[in-house]
């Protein structure tokens, strides 16, 4: 295997989800592409690089700082949504339902991987507090987004601030027959009074 | 029930189309036959993994690249199961498509006796942990869930252990919730298991002391739920940092044998264990049946160690049951018993000795 080609391979193996063998087959896919199409990607690697960069106060990827969440005066500044990845923001925006300024904090608790609250975007969040009256805290529903989530209770909390969660349950149109009971009871467990 | 089970390239096997029906089923042959790699093929396509090798990748024929496992199953209605090695990986289908791993292991229950099935009476209480934990999956696949979340929030507290890390309080709180579902879903297994296992060994005939299986979960009191297991974390908490090792929970249950009120591993002889192992796996198979889930049962050469006269006793509680598969390589002990379809393993091929 010749240098350059060991070298893309190393490259594209380092990006997440990508095993040794896509970054085998990938690197070979290039190699056969135009050189206009592999210039074209490359291009487009560089202008993410130099034209996109994390947001200063919030920590979403933004061309121009701070973020236009951050600068819209439109929004709701009593309200702030929490998510793990910048990523997320996206999703909650495509609702509607959601109007409030958001917080990244590029991460979540996970002890295993060697992540505590030391290396989030914690100590931002605190300092962004002022004028704010609810805390949503939307990390993911795994292991990892509830730790973070009951750590972020603990901390927000005794400031006098309502912390909320996102609601887990049963998916719009899914049936009750075929949810399964894990779902179906974190439903029960996450009802409201109607 | 399994309706057809095909396989390429898995093992010794030559390409394989296997349609047992229900009933009993009798695999003979010599060792290296390929008996149990038939059993070891519907293990893999029902559960995705090996009860032989934890390298899934150890089932490749030789010199072969990929090989491929299919499962027609019949329940209330059809379906189909794959596993395949490719390019260095498991893959898994169910009817051709995607599916999470809870839906797949739900399509063809299996309870599998082999030569590891005796740590479950012998060995560490971990493979009694494990034992019970395939009971609950094996009722009701969602509880999988369950299990690994809490298995992943203990990896996690482990490592804040040994770091010395600050926040043990969070783990602990995802962790007490997490355990009283596994300690309520142990326990309801363990007394469906308790009733099946006093039937099962009147169904054998057998004159063993009475046997009782008992659960202590830990903490002790931890049916009392959430808040009895969160105290009883938080009291650990020191002796936890101390010893850098997560020390209250259900990864510390255990599922004690007794065996005319003392510990089965005392009191009982090699074959007197072998023979409650079996019967063990049987109570499992009816526990699963009450729970309305109709296993395959799969039993390696369990006759071996085991008189003429224990084995027959042994082989009545399986008969009647919706399909089971045995594999022998001793034709003679099975002479006078009840088989439904005897079939002969050569070379890695399987052909019928009997109608």
């Amino acid at each position: 295997m010749s240098d350059p080609l060991a070298r893309l391979i190393g490259e594209l193996a380092r990006l997440p989800g990508i095993g040794p063998k896509t970054a085998t087959r990938l690197a070979h896919h290039l190699l056969k592409v135009a050189p206009a199409e592999a210039q074209a990607l490359a291009s487009a690697v560089l202008e993410v690089k130099e034209k996109l960069f994390h947001c200063s106060a919030c920590n979403a990827i933004t061309p121009v700082d701070p973020c236009r969440w951050c600068t819209d005066e439109r929004r709701d500044r009593a309200r702030i949504c929490v998510v793990e990845e910048p990523f997320n923001i996206e999703p909650v925006e495509r609702t509607g339902e959601y109007h409030g300024l958001y917080h990244v904090l590029l991460g979540a608790l996970s002890p295993h991987r060697g992540i505590g609250p030391d290396r989030l975007a914690i100590p931002a969040l605190l300092e962004r507090l002022a004028g704010i009256e609810e805390v949503i805290v939307a990390t993911n529903p795994n292991v990892e987004g509830e730790a973070t989530a009951l750590y972020l209770a603990r901390v927000l909390k005794p400031r006098g601030l309502k912390v909320t969660r996102l609601a887990f349950g049963m998916p719009v149109g899914g049936d009750i027959e075929y949810t399964d009971e894990v779902t179906l009871g974190r439903s029960l467990a996450g009802r409201r009074e109607m | 029930m399994l309706s057809i089970l095909s396989t390429t390239h898995f093992r010794n096997l030559e390409p394989l189309k296997w349609g047992p029906g229900p009933g009993s089923h009798l695999l003979l042959g010599g060792n290296g036959a390929g008996k149990t790699s038939v059993l070891e093929a519907l293990y893999v396509v029902a559960t995705t993994r090996s009860f032989r090798t934890s390298r899934l990748e150890d089932c490749l024929r030789h010199g072969a690249s990929t090989f491929h496992v299919e499962a027609e199953v019949e329940t209330d209605h059809r379906a189909g199961l794959e596993v395949r090695w490719v390019d260095g990986k498991r893959v898994r289908f169910l009817n051709g498509k995607a599916s999470s791993l809870a839906e797949h292991l739900a399509v063809l229950p299996v309870v599998a006796w082999t030569w590891a099935e005796g740590d479950v009476l012998v060995g560490a209480p971990s493979a009694r942990r494990r034992f019970l934990d395939r009971g609950l999956v094996g009722s009701r696949a969602a509880t999988l869930e369950i299990l690994n979340r809490y298995r992943e929030a203990l990896t996690h507290k482990r490592q804040l252990l040994l770091q010395g890390g600050d926040g043990l309080e969070v783990w602990n709180h995802l962790l007490a919730a997490a355990a009283a579902e596994v300690i309520r879903l142990r326990h309801a297994y363990v007394e469906r298991l308790r009733e099946a296992l006093v039937h099962v060994v009147a169904q054998s005939g057998l004159s063993f002391p009475p046997i009782e299986a008992r659960y202590r979960p830990s903490p002790a009191n931890g049916l009392e739920g959430v808040e009895a297991i969160a105290l009883h974390l938080e009291k650990a908490e020191e002796r936890e940092r101390r010893r850098q090792l997560p020390l209250v929970g259900p990864h510390r249950d255990e599922l004690e044998i007794l065996w005319g009120g003392h510990d089965v591993r005392r009191v009982a002889s090699a074959g007197e264990r072998k023979a409650l192992s079996l019967l063990l796996l049987a109570a499992h198979g009816r526990a699963l049946e009450a729970a309305g889930t109709h296993p395959v049962y799969l039993l390696d050469d369990a006759d071996a160690e085991l008189s003429p006269q224990t084995h027959a006793a042994v082989w009545r509680v399986f008969q009647g049951v919706e399909q089971v598969i045995a594999t022998s390589n001793r034709p003679q002990v099975w002479l006078t018993l009840e088989v439904g379809r005897a079939w002969e393993m050569e070379k890695g091929r399987l052909r019928p000795l009997s109608p």
